[in-house]
This record gives structure tokens, sequence and C-alpha cells, in this order.
């Protein structure tokens, strides 16, 4: 039986470094693809994701397993990213505005040269769909699909009412559903 | 938990999985790893300190010597006294004013730096030692005056609450004295001619004054011999190196005393009046209010101290 992440994040935080590496083995994809999928350059996106990380092995002795981990990782990747949001000019406010946050679309296998014209088709259209959507959308989204987060976990690490984050998902589910619908 | 996201869902895992480059991978890994690793230094890191710590207060002590002569010697010997059985119990406050005067007033012509440094160093312990015999010479019923100022100060309070006592030991004038001479000294030292060597003679001879607190009513160091110029007013920089020494001795001795001398004088002069010299005590207040026109004298002080 694996350990639970709450488990090995406490035994990181006691000095086992086996223990973090466990835990990176299991987040690191859903990590690396909600950052990837929030911003517009992978470049970005890496600097992102490591910051993110380094932000958690810093925070290891603060760590509390009061909810689940990867609430608490993707806390940490909400407020990197809000950061992120605020040197690029954009405020929480312009976060949840329908018109003031989309972004170019976001890189993706589309952006790599050899699997552009193979995934073409299928695949630009959702992204193009998920690049357009306000980013607090945008970003409940990812957190339900790469993280996992229940609604309630999604309003906890975005610190917003649970009615709040419920709604963005329900919008961001709605307007990918019909752009995909379309095809 | 959202309706009609499954299909949504299968669509968006076709996007594919897409992974962080394995530099990145190791990076933060390496990163996570460094962060748990016991640290090597920090084992060094007691040991290391210790040492700096006593490297540092070596070079400090050193640095005090070199600098003030005396002063680390000075304070303690005023703060500690020997056992009564210390030798030489009548000589040695009048052989301190002697030594004193050595030391403030050299008549050997100015020698090399480093001859210098080692006649300073030889000066310390003959200036020290006086100090500590003074302090052990001082007889039982000499011992008034060294008490600790906050001693002093009951006392003073429990002698303005309570009647005079029907017969006292004569109290030593001496601190009096003492302060006559400072402030003669200050008064003084603008109008004296080569006052570089005035002054310095006299704050050499004020802290073994006060301390001395010889029974003797004359004063074994009067002010006049402080004040008097020196001959030696080709040499100042011994007289400036001796004077460098006195007052480093002075500061501490200056410290030890209370904050408020004024005080003192006024508890003096009650003293005075408690003994009948009545005389002495009109001379003192009238002195004291002269000089501290502006100090508002307490009530019941005033009452004990006031001219008759």
């Amino acid at each position: 039986m694996e350990a639970p992440d709450e488990q090995l994040m406490l035994a990181y935080a006691g000095g086992d470094a086996g223990a973090f590496e466990t835990l990176y083995a299991r987040h690191k994809g859903p990590l690396y693809r909600f950052v990837l999928r929030s911003v517009k350059a992978r470049g970005e996106a890496e600097d992102l994701f490591q910051e993110i990380w380094i932000r958690a092995i810093e925070a290891r002795a603060r760590y509390e397993p009061k909810a689940k981990f990867s609430t608490w990782l993707y806390t940490i990747a909400h407020n990197r990213l809000v950061d992120h949001w605020r040197t690029k000019g954009l405020s929480l406010v312009s976060l949840d505005d329908e018109g003031g946050a989309v972004i170019d679309p976001p890189a993706g296998p589309s952006a790599e040269p050899d699997r552009r014209a193979e995934g073409r088709q299928t695949v630009s259209r959702l992204l193009e769909a998920i690049a357009a959507l306000p980013a607090a959308q945008r970003e409940a989204f990812l957190l339900h699909e790469e993280g996992g987060l229940s609604v309630a976990e999604i309003a906890a690490a975005t610190a917003t009412p649970e009615e709040t984050a419920k709604s963005r998902l329900r919008y961001a589910v709605n307007k990918l559903r019909e752009a995909i619908d379309d095809d | 938990m959202i309706d009609g996201d499954d299909k949504l869902s299968k669509r968006y895992r076709d996007l594919g999985s897409e992974e962080p480059p394995r530099a990145l991978d190791e990076a933060i890994l390496a990163s996570a790893r460094r962060a748990v690793a016991p640290r090597t230094t920090q084992r060094w890191a007691m040991p290391v300190s210790i040492a700096a710590v006593l490297v540092l207060a070596a070079g400090v002590t050193l640095r005090m010597q070199q600098e003030q002569p005396g002063i680390e010697t000075a304070a303690p010997a005023s703060e500690y006294s020997l056992p009564p059985s210390s030798p030489e119990p009548s000589a040695a406050p009048e052989k301190v004013p002697e030594k004193k005067l050595q030391v403030a007033e050299p008549f050997a012509p100015p020698a090399t730096k480093s001859a210098e440094v080692e006649s300073r160093r030889d000066e310390q312990p003959k200036t020290a030692k006086p100090a500590a015999k003074l302090e052990a010479s001082a007889p039982m019923q000499n011992a008034q005056p060294l008490e600790s100022d906050s001693r002093k100060e009951k006392k003073a309070f429990a002698d303005a609450a309570a009647p005079p006592p029907a017969a006292m030991p004569a109290p030593p004038p001496v601190a009096a004295d003492a302060l006559r001479a400072q402030r003669a000294a200050t008064q003084a030292a603008p109008e004296a001619a080569p006052t570089r060597q005035a002054a310095p003679a006299a704050v050499a001879r004020e802290p073994f004054a006060e301390r001395g607190s010889a029974p003797n009513p004359a004063p074994a160091t009067p002010p006049a011999t402080a004040l008097a110029p020196s001959p030696t007013a080709g040499a100042p920089a011994p007289q400036l190196r001796a004077k460098r020494d006195a007052s480093g001795a002075v500061a501490d001795l200056a410290k030890e005393r209370s904050a408020d001398p004024l005080e003192r004088e006024l508890e003096r002069i009650a003293k005075l009046r408690r003994e009948g010299r009545h005389a002495e005590a009109d001379v003192a207040i009238e002195k004291f209010r002269r000089e501290n026109p502006s100090y508002r004298i307490p009530e019941t002080m005033w009452e004990q101290v006031k001219p008759r």
C-alpha cells in the first residue's frame, strides 16, 4: 500500500529526501500541465513550476496535514500564478473578468513543430477554448482536471467562497463543452 | 460534480500528458535533497564561534590595556577591599599620593615610544596596588566613607527621620575636602598658567583623597599643591599620558559614586550640624547655595542644613 501524500510530506519535513522524490513523481506531471496551460510560454511555465516546488520545499517545516497535500500544493501554485499575473499587469479582479484575462493560447503539444500538424484538428480547438477562458475560470478547470480538486478544495486553494469556485468551474465547463460540441 | 464533464475530461486527457524536462526534475530534486541534508558547516559552527569570541575578547582587553592602562585594575580595586589583616594599614594612605604624583608629574625627560609603553605598564601595578591597600588599610571606624552609595543614602534617610544620636564617631572630612579640591581645580583651571599640568594633577589626586578617608583632619594632599604650576612645562607628552591615565581611573571611581554629588554634599553638611560643627556647616551651606543657586533643597534636608 502506498503511503499517502500527507505522510510523505511529513516524512520529508523530518529529513527524508526519498519521501519527497515519491511525492514529486506523483504530482510533477499534473502540476506541470496546470502551469503550462495557465501561461503562454513554456519557458515561463518551467520557471514557475520550479519556483512552486522550491516554495513547497522551503515551507516544509510549516506544513500541517489539515487538508490534502494536493490542495496545499496547488494553493502554493495559485499564489505564485497570482504573483505572475500581477507582474503582467492583471489584477485579481480581472482574473475573474470575462473580457480582461484572456491570454494568448498557452504552450502545448501544438506548439511543438513535430506534433503541430498531427494534433491541429483535434487538439487546437480545445486548447484555444481553454486559453480563451478568463483566468479564474481556466484556473478552476485546470485545478479540477489536473489537480483532481473538488469544488471545495478549489475554493480553499484559491481562497474564494465555495459558490464562487463552483460558478467559475461551471462556466468554464459549459464554454469548453460548447467548443468541443461544435466539432 | 459537474454534469456532463465526463466527455470534456476525456477530450482534455487527449491533449497529451506533458512532463517537465528531466533537467528540471533533477534541479528540483537536488534542491529538495540539499534542503534536508545535514550541513557539515554546522558541526564547526560552535567551536569556530567560541574561538572567534575568545580572540575578540582578548583583542579588546589588549587594546584597553594599551589605551588606558589601569582602567581594568583600578575599578576592581575600588570595588573590593582586602582583608583587614593586610600589612601597612596606616602607611598606605600617605604613600598613595606620592605614587600618584609620580604618575601624574613625571620629571623624567620624554623617552622613546617603546620605553613609554613599558614604563606605563610598570606604572600600572603601582597605581592599582595603593588603591587596593587604601581600601584594605581603612580601619573599621573609618569604613563609613567606603560604604556603597546606596547604603549611604539609606543611612542619610534614616538620619533624617530619626533624631540625631547623642554621640557619633567623628566623620572624616576628607570627602568634603576632596570635593572642594575638585571644585577648586575646576575653577582655577582656566586661571592657572600651564593648565595642562594643573588639571591632571588635581584629577589624579582626587579619587585617592576621597577614598583615602584618612581620619586626619588635615588633608594629606592639599589642593594647593595640585594647583601649583608644574615646572615640567616642557614635557607635555608624559603629562598628557598621565592625564589620560588619571582621568580613566577617575572616570571609574566617579561611576561608583552616586549620581548626585549635591545630595551627598548636603548630607555632609547635615552631618556637620548633627555633630555641632555649626560654623563649618554655615560656611558649607552658604557655599553650596552660592554654587548651586538653581538647586532646590528638599524641605526635610533644609531643616537639617539651614544656617543657624
